[in-house]
């Protein structure tokens, strides 16, 4: 018989899968199924079925999968790297990192498509790294990383509002990366970040082993033969590898990566501290909260930023509190 | 067998721990003693390859413990440090990371349950293998802990304070299953804070001063507790199979 975090497993894999076809078949425009198989069947890619099916519905769809997988995977790395809880990409100036440089990216070489999750990337990895460094000199303490990401955040986003001030042509990218959401997302650019994020993938996986010893402090870590300072730097730049990837398509979106980790804990305990059943989480929540978000306040349509927030505080609430129920029993 | 050769280390311009030469040999339990700050716990990451010495070197096997790879120095020199995470495991998962230096990829074989089983038996921890580590007590964890490092089947045995947070009849049975683990062969070096413990409970003592080396011997040896009185400014009295520490004049 299997056991019930087994069927856990099973059932948010199941949730996942019929959340992708809810979101590939919901939308403001209609269409029947059968209108898209005769296009499909007919090779008619002028067809209005097929037009929106593939310019809207298919991107919008793996923009929220991704989303929700790589900044899931990138959050728990954080949390467990760092050995702090409050770690997430947007806390640790990963984000803000991955802002200012792909802001760079579409002032310099507006053209080029390859080059914002690069960009990205390297902003994103050079911010993890400045924070990582300057919370080491300052003694690493769990909250000092904190609060050396905030600062880093407020500096990067202090430049990239300076740039902005100075080249106006970059305010309505700013404005847009800002808000953060997967309207307007093409294929295109889901294209350029699947190599990043892929390449996060699987350091994330590769190293999950190392990761999970991470967890039981660096003396220990090293004791079990795991070279810690090689394991965490690896490991930062695959959560930097995730979160560009995300940033250079979606913009800023924040909360998966502090929140999924954690109700993926919660479900499934120890396995919920894994990469995938972590992303499976996270791209599956991604996914509800981008159906609200374009479905409910039609015609009207809201940030799926703000969606997780409303959705996923509270849950996240909830769940804390009946654990510590269950602690204090 | 754990050979210190002439170590010094330093944290910048503090030498923590200075010259210091003693050898730890298999068979014996051996205990670490010294006032605050002496230099305990900077000896035991320096056999973990923790630090790396300034000066001198310390060698496990005749090998220098710097200049092992970390999965083989994993497989000689297991360390349990004196403050230790809680992370969202089992008793029984805490225990099988013990069996990664052994493991090159997949699952844990039969030769890897083996030595959890046994590690978990060894620490009277059976009974909870499948326990969330949260939910059990400081001195729970403690043991748990220690099953990992039984589990990781070093030759040489570092333990910071090991019987912190237990209670008297836990901390003896700690002693009696180290002793066990070094009769066994093992080699075995470990901190001790209660002094009439590590007296009656050690087979040999090495005794820290401000980094030094001050003495080291048989707890019965009366150089070594003339040292002990000096270093900790107390007076030391053998009642029955135990002692008493009282203040000098005493």
């Amino acid at each position: 018989m299997a056991s019930p975090k087994h069927s856990l497993r099973v059932l948010i894999l199941a949730a996942l899968l019929l959340l992708i076809v809810l979101s590939l078949g919901t939308g403001q425009a209609g269409f029947q199924p059968g209108e898209l198989l005769d296009a499909l069947r007919a090779g008619d890619i002028a067809s209005p079925a097929w037009r929106i099916f593939m310019h809207v519905r298919a991107p919008r769809t793996l923009a929220a999968v991704m989303t929700g997988g790589a900044l899931a995977v990138s959050g728990l790395i954080l949390q467990q790297v760092l050995l702090n809880p409050m770690a997430s990409p947007g806390l640790l100036g990963i984000n803000a990192g991955a802002g200012l440089f792909a802001l760079l990216a579409a002032v310099f070489f507006p053209v080029g498509l390859w080059s914002l999750p690069v960009f990205a990337f390297v902003g994103a990895l050079l911010s993890a790294l400045i924070t990582y460094a300057i919370a080491g000199a300052l003694g690493a303490g769990r909250r000092t990383i904190i609060l050396a990401g905030i600062a880093i955040s407020s500096l990067l986003g202090a430049i990239s509002d300076a740039i902005v001030s100075v080249v106006p042509d970059a305010a309505l990218y700013r404005s847009v990366f800002s808000i953060g959401g997967l309207a307007n997302v093409t294929l295109r650019q889901l294209a350029a970040a699947a190599p990043v994020m892929l390449l996060g993938f699987v350091l994330a996986l590769a190293l999950g082993k190392g990761m999970r010893l991470l967890t039981l402090g660096d003396d220990v870590a090293h004791s079990l033969g795991v070279p810690v300072v090689r394991t965490r730097l690896l490991l930062l730049a695959a959560s930097a590898l995730l979160a560009a990837a995300v940033v250079s398509f979606a913009g800023l979106i924040g909360f998966v990566g502090l929140v999924v980790p954690h109700v993926a804990a919660l479900l499934l305990g120890e396995d919920g501290r894994r990469p995938v059943p972590c992303a499976l989480l996270g791209a599956a929540l991604c996914l509800v909260c981008d159906m609200i978000a374009r479905t409910c306040f039609a015609p009207y349509e809201l940030p799926v930023s703000i969606i997780l927030a409303v959705l996923g505080a509270p849950y996240l609430l909830v769940l804390l509190l009946r654990r510590r129920e269950h602690a204090a029993l | 067998m754990l050979r210190f050769d002439g170590v010094t280390c330093a944290y910048g311009a503090h030498r923590a721990l200075q010259d210091a030469t003693f050898d730890v040999q298999p068979g014996l339990l051996y205990g670490l003693i010294g006032p605050n700050g002496s230099g305990k716990t900077t000896t035991l990451k320096a056999a973990a390859g923790l630090i790396a010495p300034v000066r001198g070197q310390v060698l496990v096997n005749e090998q220098a413990v710097q200049a092992l790879p970390p999965r083989q120095r994993a497989r000689q020199v297991a360390y349990m440090p004196q403050l230790r995470e809680t992370p969202d495991m089992s008793v029984m998962q805490l225990v099988a990371c013990g069996r990664h230096p052994w493991q090159r990829f997949g699952r844990p074989g039969a030769d890897d349950r083996q030595h959890i089983e046994k590690a978990l038996h060894l620490c009277s921890l059976s009974g909870c293998a499948h326990r969330p580590l949260r939910e059990l007590s400081g001195g729970e964890q403690q043991r748990v802990y220690l099953a990992m490092m039984l589990a990781q089947d070093a030759q040489v045995l570092l333990l910071d304070e090991p019987v912190n947070h237990l209670d008297p009849a836990r901390q003896l049975e700690v002693f009696s299953l180290l002793r066990t683990i070094a009769l066994a062969g093992k080699t075995v070096l470990m901190t001790v804070h209660n002094l009439p413990l590590a007296l009656q409970g050690c087979d040999a003592l090495i005794v820290l001063d401000a980094g030094q080396v001050a003495a080291q011997g048989a707890p019965a040896d009366p150089h070594l507790s003339q040292t002990i009185q000096r270093v900790f400014g107390i007076a030391l009295h053998q009642a029955g199979p135990g002692w008493v520490v009282t203040q000098p004049g005493d």
